[in-house]
């Protein structure tokens, strides 16, 4: 246990400039634009100067960028910092939408793990037949698929023919335990709840999750073809074990790369999913950086990318110390 | 992989982390000390033709070019010394010049309306050092003639007068042509054919207490909670979300259109009527001869409710002087249309006893529904207004010069009144201070001592609570939001006005039909046309080329349809503006050309299928002063603008310049892609980009461009919303005077004199 407290140690303090690096690209981006967002934030052409002197004062638009980078920064720690646009503190607007983008990774995630993992396992056990090939084809359309044009078509057939979901809204129940609606329903075991919130963010969430369905079912197929292939599983036939013993040892040992890869994607989800969010009208992290691009608010723009860099280098860490508990023969 | 390479990973990615810092900063450095190429100023080429549009011509000298080239109706000029310009419009000659010119002889049977002035040369910015929209028009036109026409029609007080000024002055904005006025929206909305009275406004949104339902309207689950749309709600499903809930940072139409139904200026429209202006929470108002001093008597049994902690708060005057004033102290973005006009440190709240004996005196005026009159009691003029209840108070406005459009701007929702104690109840480091407030301010007399308890900016805290939490006096009390999904409105139940609910059709038993209003925001337009088709809301946000999509739409087992429905024009406008200030645009023959060379029904139909109207000059139909049986009417015709072209003098091939428009804009990315055809046949090289939004403002305020296309829409109800943005050119006068007179002797004597 030491050890994983050094490791964990270790990797906080990497975390620092990971952050200020990532924040600091994306402020010296927005820097780079040769104009003022302060006349837009002050109501376009109608904007009078004396509103715009003033926020170019209160938000130091004319210091260099370094000294702006340090003001931003520091401000947005300490949440003094009201976004122009939205005039909220930027981190009640994270906290705001980072449950709504949570829920529908985790519905997406249900789906990728739901029926990525088995149909790689039924492709690898059923190798160059008729369903690995369909199977294939499954994944590459998943990967090359247009969100927005798969989404209208569920749309017109789930929500204009079939009245199965609803477009609008973000169910919220009246409690509160995690503060996501999905769990705190099937915490309260509240059914009326829990349908409402599936038939608002189930679709978004098969189809946020159906390019990650495509790829995982691959990676499960040959991550489960590499191991049925090693010694072991050779070793294990030669004792005579049924079958399904042989799959549990196989999928033991394919879990390695498949956990990186679903923990990536996770983490890659909860960062926002921009199109779906926008075509489904969520409001999540994804639609709010969106329009945060759209209002030149760069102020938002970092908080975002740096709570979900954040996000992201958790997830990561998280895979790395979930390793030991795959194999065991990982030490840190 | 095991520890060792790990670890050298982690190292690996240390280092280009590193790496890539040092590089940004490095980067960031090169970029703070190089100034960007963008930022170096062009000096305005001086040329010939130039000099006629600087400032230098602002002398006496300068009307008569201008005035050699207008209309057919000017009589023949004396030879000798400056004459000043005629323009005839449909009730008066209005004769424009600066003090000693003279006056040409005039063919009578109209009054005269003379405006005479001198200009400022000191206090004239020079047009480089101008800021477009703000100091100068855009086009960076300056006529000192339009200029007193523009100044004489903001502070005179007689809407006769200022009726034909306005006429002149949309007149010789359409022969100057500083910029190519294009065209005015055609007002198009969709509906549920259950829904009844809807009505529009030029600035106000609808009141959705005043719209009603068949009893047989489908009742649909929208999916948010148990919320359906029966006839009893009103849902509307839209895109984007409103600024801000604080009335005195708002300036869009979404909150404004929130605020028109959650809260109460001191006068509001009736419905459509934009003409007659009608007590809200103010019930009657007085002014001095001058029209500098205002007062308005307070509605009395005015409640504002707070729904977040479910309690009311009386409204008086010191609440309604209160929200004005904090409107300023705020200086957030409406804010200018008070400061501008408005001393509010210098306004203050009087009791009845002192407004009557104030009256008494005989020195107040007031109009009201056809009638003047100077009354002499309080009484008296609640009379004139027809109003019998209780008072709470009068509150005195002190304008720093007359404007006319005050009214206007007192109508605008952003100038809605909340309740002074509810900020001071629950605004962070306000709490408990209000009686404190109060007195430091010895009620409402000296409201400057306020400045030590409300901040100023984004970040002041009475912001901030209502941004949040908006209180208000009117129809409806925000009941539910989250942010860019939905709002929930629900009826007050201590609105002040609430018998209005008791009568057909917009209520039963003191309940508004709409009991509730719901938006449902949704960005994707496809998915909007959805949820309308489902009945799920009443109307949408539907883009104009898709209205064809769901017209006529039948909801399944009834007869009920979507109607589009084409209306009356809007007051939003839409225009190319070229640099007048800059070769080869200076040069009005060249103005009119291009003007003449704009293939508008090509713009019509390809940008906005048919929803738009052709606009001749600066004030749009439905304003004072609009007349088109005045101006030329620049039809598509080539042959005329090549014509035009060689009569100016210039070679057009020398010329290259470009048209900008905002990304993103598709409409204005096509009109440009027009213009560049008919305008490249005359011969100029042109060029279409596109610019970031900021970076467009902030190269086209400095006067940084060639050609760009924007839009206006007027923030409040009044030519001079037009006029004074977009034709007044920055000249500041010593002296301006104007008067209506009948002979031209008279004339003569106040252009000498």
């Amino acid at each position: 246990m030491a050890e994983l407290k050094r490791f964990l140690i270790r990797r906080l303090i990497t975390f620092i400039p990971t952050l200020i690096g990532v924040t600091f690209i994306v402020f010296v981006i927005a820097a780079v634009i040769p104009a003022n967002p302060a006349k837009m934030w002050a109501g376009g052409e109608k904007a009078r100067p004396e509103v715009v002197e003033r926020i170019k004062k209160e938000y130091r638009l004319e210091d260099d960028i370094l000294t702006q980078y340090y003001f931003v920064m520091t401000k947005l720690l300490k949440n003094e910092m009201v976004s122009p646009v939205t005039q909220r503190y930027i981190w009640d607007d994270l906290k705001m939408y980072f449950p709504v983008t949570f829920q529908l990774t985790i519905i997406a995630f249900f789906f990728i793990i739901a029926i990525g993992i088995p149909l790689g396992i039924v492709a690898a056990l059923y190798r160059d037949s008729v369903v690995d090939t369909a199977i294939r084809i499954l994944a590459l359309t998943g990967v090359s698929t247009p969100i927005f044009w798969l989404a209208y078509l569920m749309i017109f057939l789930f929500f204009t023919r079939l009245h199965w979901i609803t477009l609008a809204g973000t169910p919220t129940p009246p409690y509160s335990i995690t503060g996501i609606p999905l769990i705190d329903a099937i915490l309260k075991g509240d059914l009326d709840m829990l349908s409402q919130i599936l038939a608002r963010f189930g679709l978004p969430g098969f189809i946020l999750g159906f390019a990650g369905i495509g790829v995982t079912a691959r990676i499960v197929r040959n991550s489960f073809l590499d191991s049925m292939s090693a010694d072991f599983t050779e070793y294990a036939m030669a004792r005579g074990l049924t079958k399904m013993r042989i799959y549990m040892h196989v999928l033991k040992n394919a879990m390695v790369p498949i956990v990186t890869v679903l923990g990536l994607m996770f983490g890659g989800l909860l960062g926002g999913a921009p199109i779906t969010e926008t075509v489904f009208g969520i409001p999540g992290l994804g639609r709010y950086m969106l329009q945060a691009i759209r209002n030149f608010d760069y102020l938002a723009l970092v908080g975002s990318v740096f709570f979900v860099a954040l996000i992201y280098l958790i997830a990561n860490l998280i895979v790395d110390i979930l390793y030991a508990f795959i194999d065991p023969r990982v030490r840190y | 992989m095991n520890r060792r390479t790990r670890l050298a990973l982690s190292r690996t990615a240390a280092i280009v982390i590193v790496a890539v810092i040092i590089i940004a900063a490095a980067a960031a450095l090169f970029l703070t000390r190089k100034p960007a190429p963008t930022e170096t100023t062009t000096t305005p080429t001086t040329s010939p033709t130039e000099t006629t549009t600087t400032p230098t011509e602002t002398t006496p000298t300068e009307t008569t070019p201008t005035e050699t080239t207008t209309t057919p109706t000017e009589t023949t000029t004396t030879p000798a010394g400056p004459t000043a310009l005629v323009i005839e419009t449909s009730g008066a000659y209005i004769v424009v010049g600066p003090k000693g010119s003279a006056v040409p002889q005039l063919p009578g049977g109209k009054p005269i309306i003379v405006v005479a002035y001198e200009v400022d040369e000191a206090k004239t910015k020079p047009v480089e050092e101008s800021v477009g929209f703000v100091d100068i028009n855009p086009a960076f036109y300056r006529n000192a003639t339009v200029d007193a026409l523009i100044m004489a029609a903001r502070k005179a007080t007689d809407p006769a007068l200022r009726y034909q000024l306005y006429e002149a002055i949309y007149k010789l904005s359409n022969e100057e042509l500083p910029i190519f006025w294009l065209g005015q929206y055609v007002l198009v909305r969709n509906y549920w054919d259950w829904l009844h009275g809807r009505y529009y406004h030029p600035t106000l949104a609808e009141r959705w207490d005043l719209l009603w339902e068949d009893p047989d309207a489908p009742s649909v689950d929208i999916g948010i909670g148990d919320y359906k749309n029966d006839r009893n709600t009103y849902v509307i499903v839209t895109h984007g979300w409103p600024d801000t809930f604080d009335p005195a940072a708002d300036y869009e139409t979404f909150g404004w259109a929130i605020w028109h139904n959650i809260g109460d200026a001191l006068l509001t429209y009736g419905k459509e009527d934009t003409e007659h202006i009608k007590p809200d929470l103010t019930v009657a108002w007085a002014h001095n001869e001058d029209g500098t001093e205002w007062y308005f008597v307070i509605r009395g049994g005015v409640k504002a409710y707070d729904p977040w902690h479910d309690q009311t708060y009386d409204i008086t005057a010191v609440d309604v002087l209160f929200s004005i004033w904090r409107i300023a102290r705020l200086s957030l973005d409406p804010s200018w249309m008070i400061t501008e006009f408005i001393d509010v440190n210098a306004s203050t709240v009087l009791t009845e006893d002192e407004f009557n004996q104030l009256l008494q005196s005989g020195a107040l005026a007031a109009e009201y529904d056809g009638t003047s009159g100077t009354p002499t009691s309080l009484q008296e003029l609640l009379n004139m207004f027809g109003y019998t209840g209780e008072t709470a108070g009068v509150v005195k406005l002190k304008l720093y010069y007359p404007y006319g459009a005050i009214l206007s701007i007192l109508a605008d929702p952003f100038a809605s009144v909340i309740p002074m104690k509810y900020v001071f109840d629950y605004a962070e480091g306000l709490q408990g201070k209000y009686e404190e407030a109060l007195q430091a301010s010895n009620n409402g007399k000296n409201p400057a001592a306020w400045a030590n308890y409300i901040g100023t900016g984004e970040q002041e805290p009475t912001h901030l609570l209502l941004h949040q939490y908006p209180v208000g006096t009117g129809p409806y009390y925000v009941k539910e939001y989250q942010e860019n999904s939905y709002i929930v409105l629900e009826y007050n139940p201590y609105y002040w006005n609430a018998s209005l609910w008791s009568m057909e059709p917009y209520g039963e038993n003191g309940k508004p039909i709409h009991q509730r209003v719901i938006y449902l925001i949704n960005d994707d337009a496809v998915a909007r046309i959805e949820i309308l088709k489902a009945g799920q809301a009443d109307t949408g946000a539907i883009p104009m080329e898709r209205l064809k999509d769901i017209e006529g739409y039948q909801y399944p087992n009834t007869d009920h349809k979507i109607v589009v429905e084409k209306g009356l024009l809007e007051p939003v406008i839409v225009f190319i503006i070229p640099n007048a200030n800059k070769e080869p645009f200076n040069n009005k023959l060249v103005r009119q050309a291009l003007m003449y060379a704009i293939p508008f029904d090509q713009i019509k139909d390809v940008v906005y299928a048919g929803y738009i109207e052709r606009l001749y000059g600066v004030i749009p139909a439905g304003f004072p002063g609009h007349n088109d049986d005045l101006v030329t009417k620049y039809t598509f015709d080539m042959a005329k603008a090549m014509q035009l072209i060689r009569k100016s003098g210039i070679d057009p091939t020398k010329y290259s310049f470009e048209i900008w428009y905002n990304a993103g804009n598709t409409q204005r990315e096509k009109i440009a892609t027009l213009l560049q055809t008919t305008w490249g046949q005359l011969g100029f090289k042109v060029t279409v980009r596109a610019l970031e939004w900021p970076v467009l403002l902030d190269k086209t305020e400095k006067g940084d461009f060639d050609v760009w296309i924007v839009g206006w829409a007027p923030d409040y109800l009044d030519p001079d919303n037009y006029a004074g943005p977009m034709f007044y050119g920055g000249t500041k006068f010593s002296v301006l005077e104007w008067k209506m007179v009948t002979s031209v002797e008279e004339a003569q004597a106040l252009l000498s004199g």
